[in-house]
């Protein structure tokens, strides 16, 4: 099930295609695919680095700030600025 | 401090192939230890090396490495040098971490290569831990992993076929558990083999191996790939995503990290830290204290009088001496941070103080450097180790001295005392309002420097959040003796050089005593066949005479004396100059200066002695009428004091932390600056509002 947007929540990539939405809108204990991060080069990198690669599956496992996803055995603490310019494809939709 | 920048950079890279080979006994093989953060790499390397290490630092960088040695396990065998690297995700990565790391295995600018790699994973989370392994394979140097906590491993159900693992990677593995010192001699075993193998036969990891992992990695996706097949074909169990759900670490994760809950835990686990380190540290720091008077005592005594021997009892002793008095609280600083890092709450807490900080251009992790500074600035900055990013880094180390340290008190009280006789409750708030001035300048700083000269916002914070476990003792002892050993050795060279010199213009030209004094000396002795108590009276009132004509006539005096007209606007006169001027050493210098100064007792201390405040603030100027301590000039003081940088010892350990002495002056230019401009709009406004 998919979380239905709140108001405050930051509006959904232009580029992205219509059914991608940002990790702060799933509710905790969803799955989804790491669909791609609308983040600086460098904080990309370290996110990919710590395991969250192209179309990878994450779990949330705490929402609020911060927000905790487990990839892979990764526990991955995100601040709110950033887990709201990362945007996943939500488990209905596989790529 | 060891540089890893040998003159001999080039020659130790290993030999060509064929290349004659090493005598195992001539020189120890270097061993590069790589891992990612929280696989318990410095664990290994404390059961490598021991004590046998020291800190060292890169050319150019404020990332930082142990060296250790290690004994080889045969006879015969060639013993280790082991770099214990930063922990880094990956080597792509455009971090300083990571490019040290490509440094040294590429044996580029100053950096030497190594003869193999080790590299430690974890075995819970293995495919993410195979990035770092794939791209350093790819180097083609002889190569050892090592499969650290598989006891966890195994209690989270998981199987790893080692062998299996080997074959697939191309590299041995080797199952390890760091904390108990299993698998140690097997890795040394497997280290001596794969050199000797390479020397031999010029093929650490095999050329075609080599050759294809520098393909692979150079692309992320089948690097990938190339981790999830490695697991795939070497794990049992399943650690897949949502399989299984630890609700004790989500418990405490959502306690710790909660906004309210969160921070009340933080408060009361920072609560007890502090009153830990002030409470345990007061006996050691009072020791310290007692030994080297007594060893002063003992230089004074057992040497001739002179220059010689003033130098020793009071430059080298009294000066080191009043530094290596904060070793207690740092010592215990670090290891109380370190048994908090070990059990995993740290990270957790990083996100909580990240919301409030970041206000500020700050990090998280900045809070515990800035509420150590209020201790003491040294441990406080030497701890922004803690913060990854270097601009973050740098931000909290230029500000973090605002922090009213505990060199500032006696200051605080005599100057509040000065404003506020017999109105205890505004003095306390004005005490109070010095550590929020103090704070507040600090972190409106360190937002002036996130826009100025380190622009950018503080890095929204991602953080592997690390499985909660119980410390180790052995790691934060030997995390606590690196750091007391680096912060002795700064005291002995750096600190050391700066308190002979102070020490030198505060005690020369040597004056001869004034005529008040000598007159007192031949009354004293022409009364003390009848009156022995009149005569020491006598004796030490003309001590006290000539304690502040030294002091006026010594080099650091007529500094004062040269610089009043920059502090007049202030509303300090020459005897205030004086005592900001000495006081730039260290801040509580400034209470003895004036004690000197204006009561001629050397001894004076603040804290044992009201009636000191009384007779300093009944000196007058030279007009005979005005107050040295008017009301204005008492405020403008402290305003002065609780934004001046005036510590010799943290400029010396700023330059240490940023790896160059341009910090450090820009440090002390700004927070001098900003002090003057203070000071000189509290003066001029309470004159204006008729406070004078």
């Amino acid at each position: 099930m998919i979380v239905p947007v709140p108001p405050a929540a930051p509006a959904a990539d232009p580029a992205a295609p219509p059914a991608c939405i940002s990790l702060t809108q799933l509710g905790r204990g969803q799955c989804a695919t790491f669909y791609k991060a609308d983040l600086r080069c460098e904080d990309c990198d370290m996110l990919n680095a710590m395991g969250m690669t192209d179309r990878c599956q994450l779990k949330i496992c705490k929402i609020g700030d911060p927000w905790i996803v487990q990839v892979k055995s990764t526990r991955i603490g995100l601040s709110k600025r950033l887990a709201q310019r990362i945007f996943v494809l939500p488990p209905s939709i596989r790529p | 401090m060891t540089r890893l920048s040998p003159d001999s950079a080039r020659a130790a890279v290993p030999a060509a192939p064929g290349a004659g080979r090493r005598s195992a006994a001539e020189a120890p093989r270097r061993i590069a230890l790589f891992g990612n953060p929280n696989t318990g790499k410095t664990t290994l390397f404390n059961r490598l090396c021991g004590l046998r290490a020291k800190t060292a630092n890169f050319p150019g960088i404020t990332a930082e490495a142990r060296v250790g040695h290690c004994a080889a396990e045969a006879r015969g065998g060639a013993s280790f040098e082991i770099i214990d690297l930063p922990g880094v995700y990956r080597l792509a990565l455009d971090v300083p971490e990571s490019r040290v790391g490509r440094d040294l295995m590429e044996g580029s600018a100053l950096y030497q290569r190594p003869h193999a790699v080790l590299i430690v994973v974890d075995a819970t989370n293995l495919a993410r831990n195979l990035f770092l392994v794939g791209e350093l394979l790819a180097h083609g140097l002889p190569t050892v992993v090592a499969l650290n906590m598989t006891d966890l491993a195994q209690r989270k159900g998981l199987t790893i076929d080692a062998a299996q693992l080997a074959r697939h990677i191309g590299c041995p593995v080797v199952a390890t558990v760091a904390r108990k010192g299993t698998g140690i001699s097997e890795i040394k075993q497997a280290l001596n083999r794969e050199i000797d193998h390479f020397e031999a036969a010029a093929a650490g990891v095999a050329p075609s191996v080599a050759q294809s992992m520098k393909a692979i990695a150079a692309d992320p996706a089948r690097l990938e790939a190339w981790a999830d097949h490695a697991v795939a074909s070497s794990v049992g169990g399943d650690a897949a995503v949502g399989a299984a759900s630890d609700t004790f670490t989500e418990r405490l994760d959502k306690a710790f990290t909660h906004p309210i809950l969160g921070l009340l835990i933080f408060a009361a686990v920072m609560a007890g830290l502090f009153t830990v380190i002030f409470q345990m540290a007061t006996i050691p720091m009072d020791i310290i204290e007692r030994v080297f008077g007594a060893l002063s005592e003992w230089t004074a005594a057992a040497l001739p009088a002179g220059a010689i021997n003033d130098l020793l009892a009071q430059g080298i002793i009294g000066g080191v001496g009043a530094t290596v008095v904060f070793l207690p609280q740092i010592c215990l600083l670090f290891f109380l941070i370190s048994l908090l890092e070990d059990t995993g709450y740290l990270a957790r807490a990083a996100f909580v103080m990240d919301r409030i900080m970041c206000r500020f251009g700050l990090p998280g992790q900045a809070f515990v450097p800035l509420l150590s500074s209020h201790a003491c600035a040294l441990p406080g900055i030497m701890s922004t180790k803690l913060i990854p990013d270097r601009h973050d880094r740098l931000a909290t180390i230029l500000v973090a001295p605002f922090m009213s340290c505990s060199a500032r008190v006696p200051v605080y009280v005599l100057l509040t005392s000065m404003l506020f006789r017999d109105r205890p409750w505004l003095a306390g708030l004005a005490f109070f309002g010095c550590y929020l001035l103090g704070a507040g300048a600090g972190l409106v700083s360190a937002l002036i420097a996130r826009r100025t000269i380190l622009r950018g916002r503080s890095r929204p914070m991602v953080l592997e959040l690390p499985s909660y476990k119980l410390p180790a003792l052995r790691t934060a002892l030997w995390a606590t003796i690196d750091r007391g050993v680096v912060f002795l050795k700064n005291a002995g060279t750096i600190i050391l050089a700066i308190c002979i010199v102070l020490w030198w213009l505060s005690a020369y030209p040597v004056a001869d005593p004034p005529p008040e004094a000598v007159a007192l000396r031949q009354e004293a002795a022409q009364v003390a066949p009848l009156d022995e108590a009149r005569a020491g009276e006598l004796r030490a009132q003309a001590e006290a005479l000539e304690s502040s004509h030294a002091t006026r006539q010594s080099y650091a005096g007529r500094l004062g004396r040269l610089a009043q007209p920059v502090f007049a606007p202030l509303g300090y006169d020459w005897q205030l100059t004086i005592g900001v001027m000495t006081s730039f050493a260290a801040r509580e210098v400034f209470v003895s200066t004036m004690a000197v100064l204006l009561t001629g007792d050397p001894e004076a201390d603040v804290a044992e002695d009201p009636g000191l405040i009384d007779r300093i603030r009944a000196a007058r100027r030279d007009d005979g009428a005005t107050p040295v301590f008017t009301p204005a000039t008492s405020a403008s003081l402290l305003v002065f004091f609780v934004l001046a940088m005036q510590c010799l010892p943290t400029l010396a350990v700023t330059r240490r932390e940023t790896g160059s002495w341009k910090w450090a002056g820009l440090q002390l230019a700004y927070m001098s600056g900003v002090a003057w401009i203070a000071a000189l709009l509290t003066f001029q406004s309470l004159r204006a509002l008729g406070v004078s």
